[in-house]
């Protein structure tokens, strides 16, 4: 049955209702995880906090087994999914740069959305400093065109690269999921939160 | 330890345990009709007949012919060990099989290309790899490698090349040059259909 777009079994032109539907939940469960708090968002860095390493790990081991079961229920083909391609280069640099963004202005993309929406001032300045990257990197980006557009290895998937079953990497991430939700506590009972 | 965080735990295992054991549907092969449009436009399915019959007499087992017409043309008339797949019955699961086998080279041919060419996009659209046309069907086979025109006296050595080529291949095929082509009556090759290995599912360790 499923994906609905590219099956056709409804049309493209749905593609921003869903969207907005989709990014209001994103949303809400980002305010509602305490996301909107870059105190809470650094303390992953610091070790103080582990909410985002909760919210994200929990998010992903459920998105994976929901696709699996869907895909066993024949609602969902997951050979029809869209794969991000991975271009190694960009994604390192980039992964690079984001991390920076992140532990300096305490906010991802998203997250500042859902702060400046709270009406914090950090968070609208960082989302003022989104609007300017983006638009320095749209006009120079013909310097960067080369590099970003290297090194396409196609839509592959960590399992195939690991040598490793679909099932049985799903198994493992949701298994370090909850070794993790019972490990982190530990460490957040050690390191003393700091004042700020 | 909360009662909560015990029961969560228990869920999350079995869960995990479950996606772990469940057989892996195989993904479709299907081609997306994009795909196809560009795989249509690009000419390289064609095999020409001169690297048809250059193959036969090569006897390179890599190669299946596969003739998609009629039963009467393909009794009347055939070339060596083709076996015999109608147009209509492509579908059908038996000869499915044989096709979407990646081991070989399957040249579809009818008597000119229009036949071959559906055949070749109703496999390719169902994931066939390695399926292939002969440009020019029999018509050509006839025009080429039966009846080789002699080229003229001022044609390229290539020509000349391939004219003997043809010759030769002509003399392989039916001991000389004929001006008609042949019409032996050859008794339909068993087709004998190996059924896929049925894999287990691949999951756990």
């Amino acid at each position: 049955m499923g994906p609905l777009i590219p099956q056709g079994i409804i049309g493209p032109e749905w593609d921003f209702i869903i969207a907005l539907l989709l990014g209001i939940g994103f949303g809400y469960t980002l305010e509602a995880a305490g996301f909107s708090s870059s105190k809470n968002l650094v303390g992953l860095f610091y070790g103080y906090d582990f909410v985002v390493l909760r919210v994200f790990f929990t998010a992903g081991a459920t998105a994976a087994a929901g696709i699996i079961l869907f895909d066993y229920f024949g609602w969902i083909d997951i050979g029809r999914l869209y794969v991000q391609p991975t271009y190694w280069g960009a994604a390192i640099v980039g992964g690079l740069i984001m991390g920076l963004g992140f532990v300096t202005g305490g906010f991802c993309p998203g997250t500042s959305f859902t702060a400046a929406s709270i009406g914090k001032i950090d968070a609208l300045v960082f989302v003022g400093g989104t609007f300017v990257g983006s638009f320095l990197y749209g006009e120079t980006y013909p310097l960067f065109k080369n590099f970003v557009n290297s090194g396409n290895e196609g839509g592959i998937k960590v399992y195939d690269s690991l040598g490793m079953s679909r099932g049985f990497f799903t198994f493992l991430l949701i298994l370090i999921a909850v070794g993790m939700f019972y490990a982190v506590p530990l460490i957040e009972k050690r390191v003393k939160k700091p004042d700020y | 330890m909360q009662k909560g965080t015990i029961f969560l735990t228990i869920v999350a295992m079995g869960v995990a345990f479950l996606v772990w054991l469940l057989p892996e549907r195989p993904e479709k092969k299907e081609l997306s009709p994009q795909n196809l449009l560009l795989a249509i436009k690009d000419n390289t399915r064609f095999l020409s007949t001169d690297e048809v019959a250059g193959m036969i007499i090569g006897q390179d087992p890599s190669l299946q012919l596969i003739d998609v017409r009629d039963s009467l043309e393909y009794v009347k008339f055939h070339l060596p060990n083709a076996i015999h797949v109608p147009l209509a019955d492509i579908l059908d699961e038996q000869y499915l099989d044989l096709i979407s086998g990646d081991d070989q080279k399957h040249v579809f041919y009818s008597n000119g290309t229009i036949r071959a060419n559906q055949a070749w996009v109703l496999t390719r659209r169902l994931g066939s790899q390695n399926t292939y046309v002969m440009k020019g069907g029999l018509n050509r086979w006839v025009e080429t490698i039966m009846v080789p025109p002699k080229p003229p006296s001022s044609a390229s050595s290539e020509a000349f090349a391939q004219y003997d080529f043809r010759v030769a291949a002509c003399r392989f095929f039916q001991g000389g040059i004929q001006t008609a082509p042949p019409e032996k009556t050859n008794k339909p090759l068993k087709i004998i259909v190996r059924k896929k290995k049925k894999t287990s599912p691949s999951g756990g360790c």
